[in-house]
């Protein structure tokens, strides 16, 4: 191992490839004093080569405890070096806990689920109900408004979904009730140019699919996850039973 | 900038002794007594000491709110309703705050228009100029914060709306938005966060109000004819001068205020925000605080969600590349004729996007009741070109192309000149400054 012959090799690097941690130390503490007063001479010699007392490779190479003041690299550099690193690195760590505190409670994480009684709604009613502190349409649809959803042209919309997809069964459509724009609720009064949902922050509609048709909201309404627990029982917030899903999938 | 010979000499013991100690007093002295200021500032010049007296009725006011408001989603309006009906002159203190935020607005748009005109951006001036919209954004994102503390409605859905441009970020924008809200939706935790930050960002505002004041007295003040201080006979100590000045627009600024609070206290708020938050209806118009208005209608001029919100921002972010887009040497738009106009037109433009903000979507343009034959939105998309234009393309052209005219020598000849011109009062110090 001879550091000066292979460091020749990467002059125009402007640096060497420092071999162990006191060679990183070293070429860290040359690299820092150069910036620190402006050389922009990388090619001195001594900025390659590890100092003849520091080389383990050369007879009398000084450890550590034992380095001396005229060394290139003192104990006060390494300790310099290593201590920034450290410092740098914990204070990241650090910030996490932070930044995460913020994010959802495992209270708020946990996954609520609500029944909802279907029997009273006469087609054609919407009801919004709370679900995840988010609003939530069930709308019975009417047979029109669901052929007008089926027979809408994938080329039309704006973000292409068939309606099959949307829906577990035709007559029952479920949507988190948040414009995908800004977070408004669509308003079930004035239904829009497409029989769905106007909203009226920024004037979105939805078609009676909750698909996005005209206005400034990227994408069709959502939907949550749920359950038909039986023909008048709804679970909002529950995974689909493979056989609900079955009878259109 | 020294002015003459002067220089603080402490008189008792104490101060001498404090003096060598800590020169605290020497740095006011300095700072705000002695500081040589421009002889000719007007009265847009005020609004700088008026933002400062703002942030302190907010601070203060905002402390003792505190001390009563409850930042529960169950009990925040009803905190705020108690301190309206029960709380010892908590009527008085809410109205302070409330309208006091619209008055630092007014103070802040009058500062802001006040350093386009007279080209108080420019060079040397660049930092303090900077520091100025970190300082506007602060004050935007404590309004916003603030205005979602009393849980009424337009609280509730302005807080969703405005979380909810965070959600246009690619990828990782719904991610976001929930740890905004650390809910799947605007919530209790959000409320809670909100008000810890909407108390600490205004001490964040005061120590960049430090910075600002700093990057202030290194260069001196700008002034109406924009052209440098060359020397002391240009210049006047800041007291008596200004501090009487600065005090006698302050008070014509609080008795304007106090209109507000006294007689008119909700006529710059919005009826729905006594409504009890309702997450599950949406009000059928929503309007931010009338500050941001002309950048709500920004946003909503364009269909598409990202490029909006892009948009809305880079409105507020293009004055920061104004001192390198304006490359006139002239500073007083007193001096550019055509620049001058482009800057009442901008105000104008600001102006009725400020409208088109405030009114529904949809329709034609409703002009002070009188329905214009333009949509709104086309008329919001002509406007947002025309805002964005000024500055990236009018403004660099016509600084390069205009002719300006010419400049006075000196603040002093210009100020005598006019004053020889009109009556002088026989024996009136023209250099008062002289005196000492
Ligand atoms: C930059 C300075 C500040 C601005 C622009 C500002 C703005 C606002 C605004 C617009 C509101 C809503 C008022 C309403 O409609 O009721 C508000 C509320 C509030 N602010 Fe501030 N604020 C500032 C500083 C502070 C400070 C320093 C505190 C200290 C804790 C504070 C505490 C409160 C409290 C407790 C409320 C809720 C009570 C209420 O709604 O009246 N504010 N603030
Ligand atoms: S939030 Fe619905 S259109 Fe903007």
């Amino acid at each position: 191992m001879h550091h000066r012959s292979s460091a020749a090799g990467l002059r125009h690097l402007c640096g060497i490839v420092p071999q162990d941690l006191l060679g990183l130390t070293h070429y860290f503490t040359k690299r820092i004093q150069d910036l620190r007063s402006g050389s922009r001479d990388c090619l001195r010699d001594d900025h390659f080569a590890i100092p003849d007392q520091f080389n383990p490779a050369r007879e009398g190479a000084l450890t550590l405890a034992h380095s001396t003041d005229n060394a290139n690299v003192t104990r006060r550099d390494f300790i310099y070096v290593a201590s920034s690193a450290a410092t740098a690195i914990g204070a990241t760590v650090a910030l996490w806990p932070f930044i995460h505190q913020m994010n959802p409670a495992a209270d708020t994480l946990a996954l609520k689920e609500i029944e909802f009684d279907l029997a009273p709604l006469v087609p054609g009613q919407i009801v919004t109900v709370e679900w995840q502190k988010k609003p939530v349409f069930i709308r019975r649809r009417t047979p029109e408004e669901v052929k007008s959803a089926e027979d809408a042209l994938m080329s039309d919309l704006k973000d292409p979904q068939a309606d099959k997809d949307r829906v577990q069964r035709p007559e029952w459509l479920i949507l988190v009730a948040t414009c995908t724009h800004l977070g408004c609720i669509p308003s079930n009064l004035s239904k829009g140019d497409f029989g769905g949902w106007l909203c009226p922050c920024h004037g979105s509609h939805y078609d009676t699919s909750g698909r996005i048709r005209k206005g400034p909201a990227p994408k069709n309404l959502a939907v949550p996850p749920y359950a038909f627990l039986s023909d008048t029982k709804v679970l909002i917030g529950a995974e689909p039973k493979p056989a609900a899903t079955a009878e259109h999938g | 900038m020294s002015h003459g010979d002067y220089t603080y000499q402490p008189k008792n013991a104490f101060t001498k002794w404090l003096d060598s100690r800590l020169p605290i007093i020497r740095l006011m002295d300095e700072a705000m007594l002695q500081f040589p200021t421009p002889k000719n500032l007007n009265y847009w010049f005020t609004f700088g000491g008026i933002l400062t007296f703002m942030l302190v009725v907010q601070i203060l006011s905002g402390v003792v709110l505190a001390m009563h408001y409850v930042p529960h989603e169950t009990m925040a309006f009803d905190s705020v309703e108690r301190i309206m009906r029960d709380v010892n002159y908590g009527w008085l203190l809410r109205y302070m705050h409330a309208n006091g935020a619209s008055m630092f607005f007014i103070a802040v748009y009058a500062h802001i228009f006040r350093g386009l005109y007279y080209g108080s951006y420019k060079a040397p001036r660049e930092v303090l100029w900077l520091l100025g919209i970190v300082i506007y954004l602060l004050m935007m994102a404590t309004g916003f914060l603030g205005y979602t503390l009393p849980w009424g409605q337009m609280s509730f859905w302005g807080a969703t709306v405005i979380t909810n441009f965070f959600s246009a970020i690619p990828v990782v924008g719904p991610s976001i938005t929930e740890w905004l809200w650390g809910s799947f939706a605007v919530d209790n935790a959000t409320l809670q966060r909100f008000f810890s930050l909407h108390y600490l960002l205004p001490f964040v505002i005061a120590g960049v109000v430090v910075l600002h004041i700093w990057a202030l007295h290194v260069p001196g003040n700008n002034n109406p004819l924009g052209i440098d201080v060359k020397g002391p006979a240009d210049t006047v100590p800041f007291h008596p001068y200004y501090t009487t000045k600065d005090l006698f627009a302050l008070v014509v600024f609080v008795l304007f205020f106090s209109y507000f609070i006294f007689f008119n206290p909700n006529a710059m708020g919005h009826t729905d925000n006594y409504i009890p938050a309702n997450r599950l209806s949406t009000p059928l118009h929503i309007v931010p605080e009338w500050y941001y208005l002309p950048f709500y209608a920004i946003l909503r001029s364009v269909p598409d969600k990202l490029l909006g919100v892009i948009l809305m921002f880079s409105a507020i972010l293009v004055w920061a590349f104004l001192p390198w887009l304006d490359r006139s040497h002239v500073r007083s738009a007193k001096f550019r004729p055509i620049y001058r106009q482009m800057f009442f037109i901008l105000i104008g433009v600001v102006w009725i996007l400020g409208m088109l903000g405030q009114q529904s979507p949809d329709g034609n343009f409703d002009f002070y009741g009188a329905e214009l034959p333009i949509s709104k939105v086309i008329l919001s998309q002509i406007l947002t070109i025309y805002y964005f234009a000024h500055f990236l393309l009018l403004t660099p052209i016509v600084s390069l192309r205009e002719k300006a005219l010419p400049v006075p020598e000196s603040i002093s000849k210009a100020v005598l000149a006019k004053k020889s011109g009109s009556a002088a009062v026989p024996g009136a110090a023209r250099s008062p400054e002289k005196r000492v």
